[in-house]
């Protein structure tokens, strides 16, 4: 038994090849059934806009990975399979689980340690699960790969830092006050990333927001729309004072704050820092002001900056996630190795079971007055034997399967207790069923 | 006994060296955070056993000379650093902490340790009264001096915009600014009584409360730079980097105060 995978992404394959290749959410329902016609024993399609991937559980190696080529050649209505070879990669057995681990703590995605992924994850898993193509071994797999896509986001910081403008300048400001609950906000025209920055502040505590425009109907729309006060560009430097975050991307040819505004206002706040992001090109924000003690003053170039600093220490951090990655292995392999166990362990309990309850017969046939109680402790007597005998050969399958010595384990127990290969045989189908 | 004193405080001495240079390079590179925790908390460990072997030997709390005040001292420091360090899971603070605690114990390395009991004072419960909670009133005034010049720090971080690995681990300006201020809110009145006991053990050791002395002078000065701090916070409400920048140097204060008025100082010769 293999498990193997076969996928295209972001890296590999231009959006002309992905597009065709993705499945929208209409189709999944055809696409998995297809997947569970091909010659294989449990199937998972993963299908998102950056990445397409199948997971299998089969036979051989090579077939899984002819029948997958010819699966998403189809899919994509390719004709030449050659000209799709280039774009795909392929792993099997421990390769195919780290991937898929990898995928799921989002050190395989665009913007490294993204949560999105992990819930298309966990839809693939279902979608999957629904369309019965999942066995014992993806049921397994998959619970894993969600269980450690959350151990990264917990035990590190991968997912920490802000890759976005609108976030970095929550970020930031967040660095400067200690909670952003119930301060004031202005933002200085109406613009989208603007429109985002406030949201994602009034989301983290920030509760008045004042937001100006050269047109004051804008202005009323926005505020209506998202629940604040609109004011005039006028009537800017009159409230300055009184907010704790400004929030610039008006298209002004010059500067729309100016030092003497801003200067005026510190003076009122008494120590207070007043933070002033500055997200239009050409800028509203006089640089000047950053001299002033009690301003802080970004652009939009600052905000990129820390972007690129979040990005390399979330690089940092998925070092830490590999390590959690390299652990989950080693345990999915030694949950892996006990399966190839079981049938064994469960032809040697139902042999000695057998032989167990003819002798059981056989005495209690020769001893015909015993009450039904003591007929009942001479049968639990004799289970509990046959437990306690059979527990330490069990424990030690398992434990040499997962150090890598199953056949071993396996031939030594056929012979020691005398398992013939026709039940053998028997017995594995029946774990493979 | 006292050899295995000795090598008790050359091991500590050695661990916190190691540390220090462990926070040194996780502050620069975001590198050995593993190394720089465990190999501190293992310091501790062995501070604290020489700590005790120094009660066991001179048989009283362990203030009464210039290395044991000292010795005591960082071990209340880095016990506080190691709480804060486990409960918020941040070591930054570390950065400053821990070369701090490693130069006052190598230089503890080279003073002569203590021998077994002190001078015969009229009331010896004052006398620790004095020492010990002047010496609670040091380590909060320490712990604000670490606050303001991690705030020091993080103001730089964001306003020369540098986003290093400490940008990511301090916490915001505020934040620190509070801390500062509590720090000095707790250890202000603890200097205070600290003074006061001092000044009665004096009435009754000499006969007259005022001692004109180098150190009975200096920390009253340093008393005033610490009140002017509480009343520019409460009054005026100040804060902010000349806050930072004042316990920085109160604490430095508070250093010449120790290191060189004691030498000075006929009142407070601790037996060297």
């Amino acid at each position: 038994m293999h498990i193997a995978m076969m996928g295209l992404n972001f890296k590999t394959a231009p959006v002309e090849i992905r597009e065709v290749l993705a499945v929208p959410s209409g189709a999944l329902g055809a696409a998995l059934e297809r997947l569970g016609a091909l010659d294989i024993m449990e199937g998972i399609l993963l299908s998102t806009c950056n990445r397409t991937e199948i997971y299998v559980v089969g036979r051989s190696v090579d077939e899984l990975y002819r029948a997958m080529t010819c699966y998403l050649a189809e899919m994509g209505g390719i004709t030449d399979t050659a000209a799709l070879l280039p774009h795909l990669y392929r792993h099997h057995d421990g390769g195919a689980v780290e991937h898929l681990f990898r995928v799921a703590c989002g050190l395989d995605s665009m913007v490294i340690g993204e949560t999105q992924i992990l819930g298309q994850v966990r839809d693939a898993y279902r979608e999957s699960n629904t369309a019965g193509i999942v066995g014992k071994v993806f049921h397994q797999l998959f619970e894993q790969a969600i269980a450690v896509g959350k151990r990264a986001q917990t035990e590190t910081r991968i997912g920490q830092n802000a890759v976005s403008v609108s976030y970095a300048a929550v970020e930031l400001a967040k660095k400067v006050f200690r909670s952003l609950d119930g301060r004031r906000c202005m933002a200085l025209g109406a613009g989208e990333t603007a429109k985002l920055t406030v949201k994602h502040l009034q989301s983290s505590g920030v509760r008045d927001i004042i937001i100006a425009n050269r047109t004051l109907e804008r202005a009323e729309k926005l505020a209506d729309l998202i629940g604040g006060t609109a004011i005039s560009m006028e009537e800017v430097g009159r409230h300055l004072q009184s907010v704790d975050v400004v929030i610039s991307s008006t298209g002004a040819p010059g500067y729309v704050l100016t030092l003497s505004q801003v200067a005026e206002a510190v003076k009122h706040r008494r120590g207070r820092p007043i933070f002033l992001f500055d997200i239009a090109v050409p800028r509203d924000i006089d640089p000047e002001i950053a001299r002033l003690e009690g301003a802080f003053v970004y652009d939009i170039d600052d905000l990129q900056a820390v972007i690129n600093a979040n990005l390399q220490e979330r690089a940092e951090e998925a070092k830490r996630a590999e390590r959690i990655i390299i652990e989950e292995i080693e345990k999915f392999n030694s949950w892996l190795a006990s399966l190839e166990v079981i049938p064994t362990i469960r032809m040697l309990r139902d042999k000695v079971d057998l032989l167990r309850q003819a002798e059981l017969a056989r005495a209690l046939n020769r001893l015909p007055d015993l009450t039904e109680r003591e007929r009942a402790v001479v049968e639990a007597m004799t289970i509990s034997l046959v437990n306690k005998i059979l527990n330490a050969p069990t424990q030690h399958l398992k434990g040499m399967a997962g150090e890598g010595a199953a056949p071993e384990a396996i031939a030594t127990i056929s012979r020691l207790f005398d398992l013939t290969p026709a039940e053998m045989e028997a017995a594995v189908k029946q774990g493979r069923g | 006994m006292e050899s295995f004193l000795t090598l008790v405080i050359a091991a500590s001495a050695a661990l916190y060296t190691c540390a220090a240079v462990a926070h040194a390079y996780y502050v620069v590179r975001s590198h050995f955070d593993f190394l720089a925790r465990w190999s501190t908390r293992v310091a501790w460990l062995v501070s604290s056993l020489g700590l005790g072997l120094l009660v066991a030997h001179a048989g009283r709390p362990p203030f009464y000379t210039v290395f044991e005040f000292m010795y005591f001292l960082s071990w209340l420091v880095v016990t506080n650093y190691i709480g804060i360090e486990m409960l918020r899971n941040n070591q930054a603070a570390g950065a400053f902490v821990v070369p701090a605690v490693a130069l006052i114990q190598v230089i503890g390395v080279a003073l002569p340790k203590p021998t077994a009991g002190h001078e015969a004072y009229l009331s010896p419960v004052l006398v620790s009264w004095h020492i010990g909670v002047s010496m609670l009133g040091y380590l909060f005034l320490l712990a604000a001096s670490v606050a303001g010049a991690l705030y020091l720090w993080q103001n730089r971080n964001l306003r020369q915009k540098r986003w290093g690995p400490m940008y990511y681990r301090l916490p915001s300006l505020e934040a620190l600014d509070l801390w500062g201020g509590r720090f000095v809110y707790l250890g202000y009145p603890l200097l205070t009584i600290g003074i006061v006991t001092g000044l009665f053990f004096a009435e009754i050791e000499w006969a007259h409360f005022w001692q004109t002395d180098p150190k009975v002078i200096f920390t009253l000065l340093v008393w005033l730079v610490y009140g002017g701090y509480l009343l520019m916070r409460k009054v005026w409400g100040w804060g902010g980097r000349r806050s930072a920048w004042w316990s920085v140097i109160g604490v430095a204060g508070l250093l010449i105060n120790y290191f060189v008025m004691n030498v000075l100082s006929r009142t407070h010769r601790f037996g060297l």
